[in-house]
């Protein structure tokens, strides 16, 4: 192994153990290294926004590039420029114009995407849940693959309608929703708590395999100085 | 400001439903300026960053270490991976030994925490949705792992048949709703009713 | 005979007339019997002073004071004075039998308390004011023009009409203002010592049993058995052509980075062995550097017999998460010209033909975000036509993504989720990595975590029924 790995090992070694630490109880190393951390992460980031994106694409092409492209670039530029005054509080304002031009096609982008890559197509998965070739060819029995549709048919409606909370107020009542909507939505209720539960079950699988591998780093450190 | 965001998201969103070849080319024109934008806009919360903690460190407000140890850990990070580079081993080796053990750490965490607030749950909430839940995941976790030479007979099944069956339908619903909410905070954005940019 | 002037036009008129011979108008107001019998009993009984001269003398005085039309009216001596016609006196004190008089005509002007129904005030074809202070005179232009005749007012009720839904806001409101600045007793947190020496036992636990399982070993556990997703996946990447451009996303946090390495490591070792050309992406910014990281690992490998530097190319970072995908997917060379060496990669013979992400024959993901595999979903997945899309998912991401792969058509068309998945992919190869190394340990947490977590239930639920049994009880309930 060469020193500068054998060094990395051990740098790991006392960050994870000082990490750790934080079951016990949160202490000043916790908080140290973890400020530290938060540097490094927003360092790395800045670094690969510039080598990666801002020179190649904004600087490169205004300095050495095209007229065409040096045209196109200089609005981003400007942008960029305006962009930036919002470190300044008593220029930020300046920033609007960026701003509304990244919400609005950031918005564009969700309302495309949600409609043609979620709504659509998983509408018209439910439907064809039910399709007769589908229900044929499935790996289980015809009748096992139909239940399971009208359950998943049932759950995603189910689910659907917990979501809905309009309601009217009474005089002196509560505010409630209306009692077909609550029974309907109790039902969607059992299928989100399921989903939940099998989620919490997908996390923890993921922090034990987490856990499982700095255990095993920290041991291979060990067993390194331990070993001859 | 908000003809801006109005004209700009049409753009796009009419890229979506009419391929039209001069639309078409505005369309990936806008998307690259957002795009370098967006890094300007990160580098611009990383300088602010730096800003609020340098604050903190000139008035010696409390915790003032930790803020002067991120900052110096920032100027470290932009100095030798600038110079160096992304992918050079010096790089490599920051992310193997530093960042990575902090971050797997942390998430190693959640084991602990996570078993221990299964464990509490029904004492703190126990209702027929806490006890469905509390099912749902052990038995999902069960039917993840079997001992040599001993097994629950169709738990395997039933795990696969929870996760595929009503995990997928709730997740499903899940999914178009947060779909429609999101539909609806872009549409009002994109009509203006919404301007979250100022303005 | 006597004579009446007439009111309006002035002309004298006989006594016994009604109306004026000249106008019309009426020359005695209308009166009831009663009252003028009552009238005439009181001016009989009336002080001589009030008849005669001294009556004369007063009608001169009250004449001085009052309008001419008025005065008029009342300058004739021989006219009777009709009662219910006199003006009430100003200065002079009357005596008591005109005082009675007044009395009786205020009496009969006074209005009821309640809003009275107005009776349309019709002057008839003879013009005579029935109601009011102008009671009796005729030919008095009217106050308000015909057109304005006082209808009938419906009667109202003085309350205020307050609607049910009115009355539910001022109650809310009301609640509102009597609990804002109300004294709300801090309520006090439960000790923490409790749950952190629960936490430190926890955490020792396991601490010792996994340290205990990767030093010793122990107990062994079976590999699962073979899903259809990774049977699908690994029959996917072996149906495409050698050599062909596939784009791969390293899409994952350092934080799962010991899950995801073992799970996207076979799908990568697979591709190499296909001789693929990886082009690597990214849209987190420690993203290339994670790809660096699992391509050297790869490299390090025994039984590749290829130099796997000459077969990717590490694009590097795309930012602006689904916009930044979006561009991308319709023109990776223009979003992304240089590769994270500097060199233009796009002329390199492996991806020079490409020009959209349809061009790739493969398209693999690795993430543990459900956003971030919704936002390659649902903006890169439309463009790719045949190409098919792969998964690598965390076993966290992994519910929330598969109804994109259980939906006819597939929205994904291979998936590989959790360590479970990852052990499976191994076995098919029969190789060995860093899943099947972690599965015992992996699957004694898990087993572990589940006892801790039925124990710790089954001990809640004791205990809130002890509480329920103690809270029925007579003893209970006293205290």
């Amino acid at each position: 192994m060469n020193p500068a790995d054998l060094i990395g090992m051990i740098v790991g070694f006392f960050l994870t153990l000082i990490t750790f630490s934080y079951i016990f109880k949160d202490n000043v190393l916790f908080r140290l290294v973890m400020h530290i951390f938060i540097g490094l992460a927003a360092g790395y980031a800045a670094i690969m926004a510039w080598y990666n994106v801002i020179w190649p694409q904004l600087v490169v092409p205004l300095v050495s590039g095209t007229l065409q492209e040096y045209i196109w670039m200089v609005i981003p530029l400007v942008l960029g420029f305006l962009l930036m005054t919002r470190i300044i509080p008593s220029i930020a304002g300046w920033g609007k114009p960026t701003l509304a031009f990244l919400v609005g096609i950031g918005a564009a982008t969700v309302v495309g995407g949600a409609v043609l890559g979620t709504l659509l197509p998983q509408i018209r998965g439910l439907i064809n849940l039910f399709d007769q070739q589908y229900l044929e060819q499935s790996a289980g029995n015809y009748w096992n693959q139909m239940v399971n549709s009208t359950v998943i048919l049932v759950g995603t409606i189910t689910t659907l309608t917990y979501f809905q909370f309009q309601a009217k107020s009474r005089l002196g009542q509560p505010v409630k929703r209306a009692a077909w909507i609550e029974s309907i939505s109790w039902i969607g209720k059992i299928f989100i708590a399921i989903t939940l539960g099998v989620l919490f079950a997908g996390v923890y699988s993921a922090g034990m395999a987490a856990f499982v591998e700095r255990m095993n780093s920290l041991v291979e450190v060990v067993l390194a100085f331990l070993q001859p | 400001m908000a003809v801006i965001a109005v004209a700009a998201g049409l753009v796009v969103l009419i890229g979506y439903f009419l391929p039209m070849p001069l639309l078409g080319e505005v369309r990936a024109l806008f998307l690259h300026w957002a795009m370098i934008l967006f890094a300007i806009a990160l580098i611009v919360g990383v300088i602010n960053l730096a800003r609020v903690h340098w604050l903190k460190v000139a008035r010696r407000q409390p915790g003032y270490i930790n803020s002067l140890a991120l900052i110096l850990a920032l100027l470290f990070l932009v100095v030798v991976v600038g110079y160096f580079g992304p992918i050079s081993p010096v790089s490599i080796w920051i992310f193997n030994y530093i960042q990575v053990p902090l971050e797997s750490s942390l998430m190693a965490l959640l084991v602990v925490v996570l078993a221990l607030g299964g464990a509490r749950l029904f004492g703190r909430h126990l209702s027929l949705f806490s006890v469905i839940f509390i099912f749902s995941a052990l038995i999902t976790l069960l039917g993840s792992v079997s001992i040599i030479g001993f097994s629950v007979p169709g738990l395997d099944e039933f795990a696969a048949w929870l996760s595929r069956v009503p995990a997928t339908a709730g997740a499903r619903g899940i999914l178009l709703g947060v779909a429609l909410g999101a539909v609806a905070t872009g549409l009002r954005i994109l009509t203006g009713s919404d301007r979250p940019y100022g303005g | 005979m006597s004579e009446i002037r007439c009111s309006m036009c002035g002309e004298p008129n006989p006594d016994d007339l009604e109306f004026c011979q000249n106008c019309q108008a009426r020359l005695k107001p209308m009166q009831s019997t009663f009252e003028s019998e009552q009238s005439d009993e009181l001016l009989q009984q009336s002080s001589p002073e009030i008849q005669g001269n001294d009556q004369n003398d007063r009608r001169g005085e009250i004449n001085q004071e009052l309008p001419s039309w008025l005065s008029e009216v009342m300058s004739e001596p021989e006219s009777p004075v009709e009662p219910g016609f006199e003006m009430p006196e100003i200065e002079q004190q009357e005596p008591d039998a005109a005082r009675a008089e007044l009395l009786d005509w205020l009496e009969s002007q006074q209005l009821d308390e309640q809003v009275q129904e107005s009776e349309e005030v019709s002057q008839g074809d003879e013009g005579l004011i029935g109601i009011g202070p102008l009671a009796g005179l005729t030919g008095v232009l009217p106050a308000e023009p015909d057109i304005s005749h006082i209808q009938k007012l419906p009667s109202q009720s003085i309350k205020l009409q307050i609607t049910e839904k009115q009355l539910a806001h001022v109650e809310t409101l009301e609640s509102v203002i009597s609990e804002e600045g109300g004294y709300h007793p801090f309520e006090r947190k439960p000790a923490p010592e409790t749950s952190s020496v629960w936490r430190i036992i926890i955490a020792v636990t396991f601490f010792l049993v996994i340290l205990a399982s990767l030093l010793f070993g122990g107990v062994e556990f079976a590999y699962p058995e073979y899903s259809t997703e990774v049977l699908t996946t690994s029959q996917l990447i072996g149906s495409i052509p050698n050599g062909v451009p596939v784009l791969v996303a390293v899409d994952y946090e350092p934080a799962l980075s010991g899950e995801m390495d073992a799970i996207l490591m076979p799908v990568l070792e697979q591709l190499v062995f296909k001789s693929s050309y990886l082009a690597l992406v990214s849209t987190i910014p420690t993203g290339p550097l994670q790809a660096e990281r699992l391509l050297s690992a790869v490299h390090q490998e025994d039984y590749f017999q290829f130099k796997v530097a000459d077969q990717y190319t590490n694009l590097g970072y795309i930012p602006g998460g689904a916009m930044g995908l979006l561009g991308f997917a319709q023109s990776p060379n223009q979003i992304v010209p240089l590769d994270l060496t500097g060199n233009y990669p796009w002329q390199n013979p492996a991806l020079q033909d490409i020009s959209s992400v349809a061009d790739f024959a493969l398209v693999v993901v690795a993430t543990e975000k459900p956003d971030t595999a919704q936002n390659w979903i649902e903006q890169v997945k439309p463009l790719l036509g045949s190409t098919p899309l792969v998964m690598a998912l965390s076993a966290q991401a992994g519910p929330v993504i598969r109804p994109y792969y259980e939906s006819s058509p597939k929205q994904v068309d291979g998936l590989v989720i959790g360590l479970s998945d990852a052990v499976t992919y191994d076995n098919m190869y029969q190789r060995t990595s860093t899943a099947t190394v972690y599965w015992d340990t992996f699957s004694l947490g898990i087993l572990l975590a589940c006892l801790l977590i039925m124990a710790g239930a089954f001990i809640s639920a004791l205990v809130w029924l002890y509480k329920g049994m103690r809270a029925a009880s007579p003893k209970g309930s006293k205290a």
